[in-house]
């Protein structure tokens, strides 16, 4: 009884001791995301102000229907947490609480800032001075007039006792007005996708669609700051190119632009980002099932022999025997064979 | 339509439930059975508790890893981390199939054999220690974080057999099973 209560006292102590916790602090992962507080986070009422300075950034002055832009978000100051990751949205302007992914007011994501397609990402961010861009590489409405466009922040603290997520919005949304595209305005298809990484130690060769585009030429580096190299382009087809990037031997990132002119205009666009990357964890399942079923029996003979070992052990005569005279042994005293006798 | 992640909540906050119990009540059990000559009232609870908790656990098992295959991201398990808590999986149904094969051909009276009781105990708890650990990747590949920290950094790697190997292991098992359950005698129930 006593036993019972102490247990008992000890089960509740126990799970006392056990605070909530809604931090997520190895982040939500990238995905299309508005930006609210049911949604997005945890923040609620108890959520942070974040310290962050936003600027929003296009890498242009004018903007075309359709036309292939790149949106860059430019975060520091903010706090971090132990894991430095940091979250931006690109989405419309916060109205009645919530701001809604960039696609919603026409813009399609072609490149976000991690290789994917989505208006939120997340990325580690070193240094809260120096800050972070997040790049997104998106094609413009197809409606003209003003369009407006924010971004948000959503990341941890160091130490974060209360387990609140810190959040802000830029506070200025860019607006931009989309303009008629010109006529013959070169132009990459609005049905070509952008690959976004491939094994290291692979070349990649990329098939180009455009539209208007007479010629093309293509750049590339390493990184965001390398040295500009250009790219052989060949023409594939009508209104399709083909260059080849070179492989690189560790994850480096290649970024790579073109530039499309035909006799009346030229256009060059943004950079676009290549990643390499190791190659994937490849399996056969099947393989897999019959290593985890073998596991799983060999295991389970092994401490079933044990079990029954101990049993026939526990039942042997001759060993409960022997158990029954080991305390005789130890109070009796030493004694001579009655045909003992030395060993030769 | 529910999707396959949902029901794999489901089963895992089933059987992660029960087994935590299981392990809970096999490790004060045991801690009974060290102490008391003669079976308490309560070490009888906990022994009757465990068993139920286990057998629901065990049952939760296999539910928990079909719903996790159909939910893994991707083209299948391609990953360390679920590679190893798809072979963690069997291990921990190998064990506690072996921790309910002993408890029930043996009966209830095998905690007051001092050797088979920590054989039982300790058994009981490497199996929870299995499902804990399995739960624990799962949290290291969906939010990046484990309970275990820097623990679960080796189960970041595996090590993955050919077809060919592990079809031959495969039936080593078999046989090492076949011949532990026919050859070897059988468990009475201790009296």
């Amino acid at each position: 009884m006593r036993i019972s209560r102490i247990l008992l006292v000890m089960v509740c102590t126990l799970t006392l001791l056990v605070s909530p916790s809604l931090a997520k602090p190895g982040g939500q992962g990238d995905a299309d995301r508005d930006f609210s507080c049911a949604d997005s986070c945890h923040v609620g009422e108890s959520g942070g102000q974040s310290s962050a300075t936003i600027i929003i950034e296009l890498d242009r002055t004018r903007v075309f229907t359709g036309q292939t832009i790149s949106i860059s978000v430019k975060v520091s100051g903010m706090e971090l947490s132990k894991k430095g990751l940091v979250g931006v949205f690109l989405m419309t302007p916060v109205s009645n609480g919530v701001g809604k992914s960039i696609e919603h007011s026409g813009w399609t994501v072609i490149q976000d800032p991690n290789g994917g397609s989505n208006n939120f990402v997340e990325k580690p961010v070193l240094s809260s001075s120096q800050g972070a861009t997040f790049t997104w590489i998106v094609r413009a409405p197809s409606e003209t007039g003003m369009v407006s466009i924010d971004a948000a922040i959503h990341h941890g603290i160091d130490p974060n006792p209360d387990e609140i997520a810190y959040q802000a919005t830029s506070g200025q949304p860019l607006s931009i007005e989309i303009e008629p595209m010109p006529d013959d305005l070169p132009r990459i298809s609005a049905d070509w996708k952008p690959v976004s990484n491939r094994m290291i130690g692979e070349l990649m060769t990329i098939n180009l669609e455009t539209e208007d585009a007479e010629t093309v030429e293509v750049e590339w580096r390493v990184g965001e700051s390398g040295s500009v190299q250009s790219a052989e382009v060949t023409q594939a087809a009508s209104g399709t190119w083909s260059f080849t990037l070179p492989a690189t031997t560790d994850e480096a990132n290649l970024s790579w632009r073109a530039m499309m002119s035909n006799p009346a205009l030229e256009e060059t666009t943004p950079w676009f980002t290549l990643s390499s990357i190791e190659p994937g964890y490849d399996i056969d399942e099947v393989a897999l099932f019959m290593q985890s079923l073998a596991f799983g029996l060999l295991v389970a003979a092994m401490a079933i022999a044990l079990q029954r070992r101990l049993v026939s052990s526990s039942k042997s005569p001759e060993l409960a025997k022997l158990v029954s005279t080991l305390p005789e042994l130890e109070d009796s005293e030493p004694t001579t064979p009655a045909y003992g006798g030395e060993m030769s | 339509m529910i999707g396959a992640g949902t029901l794999h909540v489901v089963a895992t906050e089933l059987a992660i439930g029960n087994i935590a119990l299981a392990g809970a009540t096999i490790m004060l059990r045991l801690l009974l059975s060290l102490r008391e000559e003669t079976p308490s009232k309560l070490a009888e609870i906990l022994d009757n508790a465990s068993l139920v908790a286990a057998i629901a656990g065990l049952t939760a098992i296999p539910l928990a890893i079909f719903t996790g295959v159909a939910a893994a991201p991707g083209d299948g398990l391609d990953d360390p981390l679920l590679f190893n808590k798809m072979i963690l999986s069997w291990i921990a149904i190998g064990l506690w199939g072996a921790w309910l094969h002993g408890r029930l051909t043996m009966g209830p009276k095998l905690w007051q054999n001092r050797s088979l009781a920590w054989t039982q105990g300790l058994m009981g708890m490497a199996a929870c220690g299995c499902v804990l650990t399995i739960a624990t990747l799962g949290g290291k590949f969906s939010r990046g974080e484990s309970l275990m920290g820097p623990l679960s950094k080796p189960l970041e790697y595996s090590i993955a057999m050919g077809t060919g190997s592990a079809a031959l292991t495969l039936i080593a098992a078999v046989a090492a099973l076949v011949s532990v359950l026919w050859m070897m005698p059988k468990p009475e129930k201790i009296e």
